[in-house]
C-alpha cells in the first residue's frame, strides 16, 4: 500500500486522521490531529493490515508565525510498506504532544533529540533531557528565531583576530 | 651494527646536555589516544604501517593523558567537548605539545560562521604548536606536523635557561 492508500484505509477506522497530502515535490503524507496522535500511533502499529512496527525518525520543522510539525517515519517489516505522518501543533513558545516512546521505543532518543533541537515538549516521557547539546545550554538551536550565544563557559564565540 | 661492531675501543662521546636531552625527547614523543571526528581516522592511518608514525618514535599512543606528551586534537571540537579537552589537556604533564589537526581544529572550518556548537579554534581553550591544515590533513601532513614538533624540540635549552619551556 502507498500513503494514500493508507490514508484511505484508516480514515473510517480511527478517530483523528486529520487528512491527506501530496505535494508536487517529495513523499506524501498522512495529516494526524494532536489529540488523538498517540491512539493513532497505536493503531498504526497493533492494526493487522498495516503493522507499522518501526518508527524510523522523528523530526521538527518550524514554519514562523504558523505552525509545530512533529513528522514521523514509519516503516513496517511484516508488509515491507513506509508512510510519513505529520502532527501540527499551534505556534506557541511552548508546544507539546503526546510521547509515543510507550509505542516505539526507538522514538524515545529521537524525542529528546526534538526536544533538544527544536523544543517541542513530549508528555510523558521518562527522560525529557537533552541529549545532543550540553544539558546547560540555553535556547534551542534549530529554531528559526534561535539566537547564536555569545559564549559557552567561558569560551568566546567567535575569534577577535583573524589567525 | 656491522660497521659499528669494534670500531671502537674503550671510549668517551662528548656532546651538550641540552642537545642529549632534546634528542632524547623528540626520539620518544608519546601522542595520547584522542580523536574527535573524521580527522581521527587519517590519525589512525598515520598510526598504522603504511605511514608508520614509529619511525619518528611517536607511535606509542598512550591510553591516559598522564603518559602523554602531544595531544592531536585530530576532529571537530563541539562546545560540549571543549571543556573536556581542556581538563585533558590539564592533566598531561609537562613538557607538553599541541597539533591542531585540520580545519575545525585551527579555526572552525565549515562550521565557522553557521554552527552554533562549534569552537572556533582550538587555540581558545588550549595553546597549540602546530598547526596542520587540511579537511582532513593527508597522512604525510600530520608526520610533517610531528616533525615541526620534533624540530621546536630541539630548539628548547632547558638546562642553560633555568628550566623554562620555550612555547
Amino acid at each position: 500500500m502507498n500513503t494514500k492508500e493508507i490514508f484511505e484505509d484508516i480514515q473510517g477506522r480511527v478517530s483523528g486522521v486529520a487528512g491527506y497530502e501530496e505535494p508536487e515535490v517529495g513523499d506524501a503524507w498522512i495529516q494526524v490531529d494532536p489529540d488523538h496522535w498517540h491512539s493513532v500511533a497505536r493503531f498504526l502499529r497493533d492494526d493487522d493490515k498495516l503493522r507499522f512496527d518501526m518508527c524510523l525518525l522523528v523530526t521538527g520543522l518550524d514554519y514562523p508565525d504558523e505552525k509545530w510539525v512533529v513528522v514521523y517515519h514509519l516503516h513496517s517489516q511484516p508488509h515491507n510498506q513506509r508512510t510519513i505522518i505529520k502532527v501540527d501543533l499551534p505556534h506557541d513558545d511552548e508546544p507539546s504532544l503526546d510521547s509515543v516512546h510507550d509505542v516505539w521505543p526507538a522514538a524515545n532518543w529521537h524525542e529528546r533529540e526534538t526536544l533538544d533541537l527544536m523544543g517541542i515538549q513530549f508528555r510523558g516521557h521518562p527522560n525529557p533531557t537533552r541529549i545532543l547539546c550540553p544539558d546547560d545550554w540555553v535556547g534551542y538551536p534549530l529554531r528559526k528565531d534561535y539566537e547564536f550565544p555569545t559564549e559557552y563557559r567561558g569560551i568566546p564565540y567567535e575569534r577577535n583576530e583573524k589567525i | 651494527m656491522g660497521l659499528l661492531e669494534h670500531s671502537f675501543k674503550d671510549n668517551i662521546v662528548t656532546t651538550k646536555v641540552d642537545w642529549l636531552l632534546n634528542w632524547s625527547r623528540k626520539s620518544s614523543i608519546w601522542p595520547m589516544t584522542f580523536g574527535l571526528a573524521c580527522c581521527a581516522i587519517e590519525m589512525m592511518a598515520v598510526g598504522a604501517p603504511k605511514y608508520d608514525m614509529d619511525r619518528f618514535g611517536a607511535g606509542a599512543f598512550r591510553a591516559t593523558p598522564r603518559q602523554a606528551d602531544l595531544m592531536i586534537v585530530a576532529g571537530t571540537v563541539t562546545f560540549k567537548m571543549a571543556p573536556r579537552v581542556k581538563r585533558l589537556y590539564e592533566q598531561m604533564p609537562d613538557p607538553k605539545y599541541v597539533i591542531a589537526m585540520g580545519a575545525c581544529v585551527i579555526a572552525g572550518g565549515p562550521y565557522c560562521k553557521y554552527g552554533y556548537h562549534v569552537v572556533n579554534g582550538v587555540d581558545l581553550i588550549v595553546p597549540v604548536d602546530v598547526y596542520v591544515p587540511g579537511c582532513p590533513p593527508r597522512p604525510e601532513a600530520l608526520l610533517e606536523g610531528v616533525m615541526r614538533i620534533q624540530d621546536k624540540i630541539m630548539k628548547e635549552r632547558v638546562i642553560t635557561h633555568s628550566g623554562v619551556q620555550a612555547s
